[in-house]
């Protein structure tokens, strides 16, 4: 069985839906990790899940990249750790620079919720490579800070490096090239603002998001 | 005292002079603080609580009926549902955004104060008409504000419902609903048990803001209320979601023998109410209370309303062990009393006794009837207006932002978080799985204050048949309510008779099906300088069930057959009466229609209510994109009101031609059952001269409340 970390910051508020959808829907392992650790547990990947983190206060996951978690995060990261980061956690990614980037308030100013359909344009990654390349999925999306936006020369070298790994078919938050989500050069770590775990059973209304869980499964079954 | 002191608590001279008599001395400040708290409508329902006391709070679900944080439900033997919902119009009214944060934020806490975990949030808005430019200012901060404290907290919102009426434009109405799931051994109580037990006060510290909230509410909104803004309280939904965490957490461990939330009146409220629940007394000492501002006196620290705030008691020896929680997550902790035998509520402050009065007088203010007189002097416009071309009112009615999506709203609330979430809200009522049961959870929250201006009694029980028939529309069987009454000055003789009337109306309605009423709130003084709002009660009712299909929304094909259940009476539009309500019939379509859905008969079901016909056809056509072919059982000069009239007892269902005969026998002779066409691609064709194409409706359902938000 592959073993998951959760991190839970104070203001997470997805940790509960991450744990479900990795410990009962795709029936793996799965711990939290509280913000204050400073010993990553041994886990083949871990989740920074969506949420306000530390209120989301000063600029959305500008505290948390600098709690003692992430600190540690980033020493597993450069050691090949694989880490995806969700909405927040994305948010979180960044302000840590392990991938590069900012996110914007979404281009409308509002806050906005809804199932939006996405692209899978690189399924050589170990979170995404069970779907078909260039398969169209339905994920839901929540957020007020989701705009995606960088340089043209830092927009250069993440689509020539093929770091580009989600793009929105409808562009609901004015992210530049249509980006959802985005993974660094080494592709061990993933950030995308809309919801995967929120999406892996039909009741729901889409199970596309299952398959990001299972890809990073079958990845660390194949690294073993 | 002087006058002018006792005038800036919001009291009357008759309520200071009965509490020298109860005391026989005059009260300070401090005392005097607390009695004008404790007997604020807001927190006694002293206008209220007589005609409440007839409604039937009593069922084979019921846990926790009115009197506790929230009421509560059993869903399964050892796993229950808590819900409630609240109202927080006049704060709204002065500050938008705070106001309905804060409402958010106030009943969540009244959720997870039960021990049960919050999993969703509904909210019914009324405002005036949206062309005033003032309304939508307070529409658009309102939505703002419950989407802030919402989503940041961990809540979603599922549903609700936005209405317009001019009756709303110096008061709107914002009431909100939260409910949530508890394993049966969470169940906690405000009841002090024990004397000697500590009292711990835990959350965000004690500041200035929200004082007088509860007498601000207690009062109708003019000029002078305009400028009490800093009676709104201030919200930090970070703040909520480390308490709900910090609370379930205490909750689990099994460390407190007690709990309550600080809401209205803040300290005052909930110390008394607690302490009087176990017939027992309190003593407090305010050097404790963990402050944000250091000058703070007594009585601000009573009655400050800032938010974020809880009281527990805690069971003996389990102090430290509740400390270390709060260390971990990080929010303030002080033991600022003790339960006493005395029934007395006993404040110190600074080494001196600032207040000692009994709890029971504090509990218990003088309660003055006033008789209701009947008065219809509301009087609310026609449905519609006769005469006319077709084509063009039903064009009109499918522009109207009334009828309209009101995606703009909800698109801003995070409705998929926690994974419970089945159909998207926007249709119908909401509709949530309850995870490791095999159970399905619908929740719906309405009110229809035209209907209740024109005859409240008959009103309030259409509103909650139409709870009904979104609840069975599901598959599910309705199982409580919980209701919030908004009423104009309870001093008048006519809202009183309102009040009476709605209360005695819900009552006949709920006693025959078996639905009973577990929490509410009251709202009243919800009047202007110029104008007084419908008596609006919203009703907020949950049902439950197991489901053996998940009916989509609107036609899944081509070809099925559309048919009306209940009988459609075109004269039912007018403004002097109410369509006819028979409860009878109302209960016999419920079972009929959930019968249906059970035995998998049905390929959808919509309730027809406000809006009629036209509106359970348009939302079908656009949630689907399917249109239908239509064939009326009437002439030409009855269709318009016969699509637009709000019968009873009604549901709009769609069905395959194999279904057909099955349906027919079952239904026979003793529900109306009228098909009206059969579903088709791409066209609504009403008549031969009333034609839409889907694309066309569905362009107008997304657009026209839209473009008036954000024109």
């Amino acid at each position: 069985m592959i073993k998951f970390g959760v991190v839970i910051f104070p203001g997470s508020n997805c940790d509960l839906d991450a744990l479900y959808a990795i410990g009962k829907v795709a029936k793996q392992a799965v711990i939290p990790i509280w913000h204050k650790e400073t010993q990553i547990p041994d886990v083949d990947c871990i989740v920074l899940p969506g949420g306000f983190s530390y209120g989301d206060y000063l600029r959305p996951g500008a505290v948390a990249s600098r709690s003692p978690v992430i600190q540690s995060i980033k020493r597993y990261a450069v050691n090949g750790g694989k880490v995806i980061g969700i909405c927040n956690g994305f948010q979180v990614l960044v302000e840590a620079n392990l991938l590069p980037g900012v996110l914007l308030t979404n281009q409308s100013t509002r806050f906005i919720s809804k199932i939006v359909p996405l692209e899978v344009v690189n399924n050589q990654t170990p979170f995404t490579n069970l779907f078909q390349k260039n398969q169209l999925i339905r994920l839901p999306i929540a957020h007020k800070d989701g705009n995606y936006f960088t340089d043209p020369a830092s927009l250069r070298m993440i689509q020539q490096n093929n770091q580009v790994v989600f793009t929105y078919q409808d562009n609901p938050n004015g992210s530049i090239e249509n980006i959802a989500g985005l993974c660094n050069r080494e592709k061990n770590v993933l950030g995308l603002m809309p919801h995967p775990e929120r999406a892996c059973e039909s009741i729901t209304g889409t199970s596309d998001g299952l398959l990001v869980f299972q890809s990073i499964v079958a990845a660390c079954k194949e690294a073993k | 005292m002087n006058p002018e002191i006792i005038k800036q608590f919001n009291m009357s001279i008759a309520d200071y002079n009965e509490i020298v008599k109860r005391l026989q001395r005059e009260p300070n400040i401090v005392e005097l603080g607390l009695f004008s708290a404790m007997w604020s409508e807001h927190c006694s329902y002293r206008s209220s609580k007589e005609f409440l006391k007839r409604l039937p709070t009593h069922g084979k679900l019921v846990v926790t009926g009115p009197g506790e944080n929230a009421g509560v439900i059993s869903i399964t033997d050892d796993l229950y549902l808590s819900f409630k919902v609240e109202s927080h119009n006049h704060p709204s009214a002065v500050e938008p955004f705070q106001g309905a944060a804060t409402g958010v934020g106030g009943i969540i806490r009244d959720i997870f104060t039960m021990g049960a975990r919050p999993i969703a949030s509904y909210d019914s808005l009324c405002f005036d008409l949206p062309d005033n430019p003032r309304a939508r200012y307070l529409l658009n901060g309102v939505v703002e504000g419950i989407a802030y404290y919402g989503n940041c907290v961990g809540v979603p919102t599922l549903g609700g419902e936005t209405r317009f009426d001019s009756c709303y434009e110096e008061n709107p109405l914002i009431n909100a609903m939260t409910i949530g799931i508890l394993p049966k051994s969470s169940l906690r109580s405000s009841e002090a048990k024990h004397i000697g037990s500590n009292v711990i006060y835990i959350g965000a510290k004690t500041g200035r803001d929200g004082l007088h909230g509860a007498s601000f509410a207690s009062g109708v909104l003019d000029e002078e209320a305009q400028k009490k803004r800093g009676s709104v309280q201030v919200g930090d939904p970070f703040l909520e979601k480390l308490l709900i965490e910090a609370t379930l957490q205490i909750i689990d461990e099994d460390l407190i023998e007690a709990i309550q939330d600080m809401g209205a009146a803040g300290l005052t409220s909930s110390s008394v109410e607690m302490a009087g629940k176990g017939n027992k007394g309190m003593k407090l000492n305010l050097d404790q209370v963990p402050l944000r501002e250091t000058d703070l006196t007594p009585v601000e620290m009573m009655l400050s309303e800032s938010q974020e705030r809880m009281l527990l008691i805690s069971k003996p020896g389990k102090e430290d062990r509740i400390k270390e929680i709060l260390n971990h997550w990080e929010l303030d902790y002080a033991i600022i009393g003790v339960i006493t035998d005395t029934g007395l509520m006993e404040i110190d402050y600074h080494d001196s006794q600032v207040a000692s009065v009994p709890i029971e007088e504090l509990l218990n203010p003088p309660i003055t009837s006033i008789p209701p007189v009947q008065n219809h002097s509301l009087t609310p416009p026609p449905l519609i207006i006769p005469g006319g071309i077709m084509k063009e009112k039903v064009k009109q009615f499918l522009q109207d932002p009334q009828f309209g999506s009101k995606r703009w709203i909800f698109e801003q609330y995070d409705h998929t978080l926690l994974t419970n979430t089945v159909n998207p809200p926007g249709i119908g009522a909401s509709l949530l799985r309850i995870k490791d049961t095999d159970q399905y959870l619908g929740v719906t929250l309405i009110s229809n204050g035209r209907n209740s201006a024109i005859d409240p009694y008959v009103g309030v029980q259409t509103t909650i048949a139409q709870c009904a028939r979104r609840i069975t529309a599901l598959g599910l069987t309705p199982s409580a309510i919980t209701n919030c009454l908004n009423f104009g000055d309870p001093n008048q003789p006519h809202t009183r008779w309102e009040l009476s009337q709605t209360v005695e109306g819900m009552r006949e309605i709920l006693e025959a099906m078996e639905v009973p009423v577990v929490s509410g709130n009251v709202s009243l003084y919800n009047e202007g300088i110029h104008k007084r709002i419908y008596p609006t009660p919203t009703i907020g009712m949950v049902g439950l069930g197991s489901l053996s299909t998940i009916l989509p929304v609107g036609f899944p094909q081509e070809g099925l057959i559309v048919a009306v259940v209940g009988k459609t009476n075109p004269s039912d539009c007018n403004s002097e009466t109410l369509p006819a309500l028979s409860i009878r019939e109302e209960i016999l379509h419920q079972d009929l229609i959930r019968f249906c859905i059970q035995t998998n008969l049905l390929t959808s079901c919509l309730s027809i209510d406000r809006g009629g016909i036209i509106r359970a056809i348009q939302q079908c056509v656009v949630y689907s994109s399917m249109g239908i072919e239509c064939e009326f059982p009437v002439d030409t000069a009855q269709q318009w009101p016969y699509l637009r009239c709000e019968s009873n007892g009604r549901y709009l269902i769609s069905y395959p031609s194999t279904h057909e005969k099955a349906i027919q026998e079952l239904f026979s002779d003793q529900v109306p059952l009228t098909v009206i066409g059969h579903t088709i691609p791409n066209d609504l064709k009403l008549d031969r001269a009333t034609q839409f194409s889907v694309e066309k409706i569905v362009n107008w359902y997304q657009h026209s409340f839209k473009d008036y938000m954000e024109y």
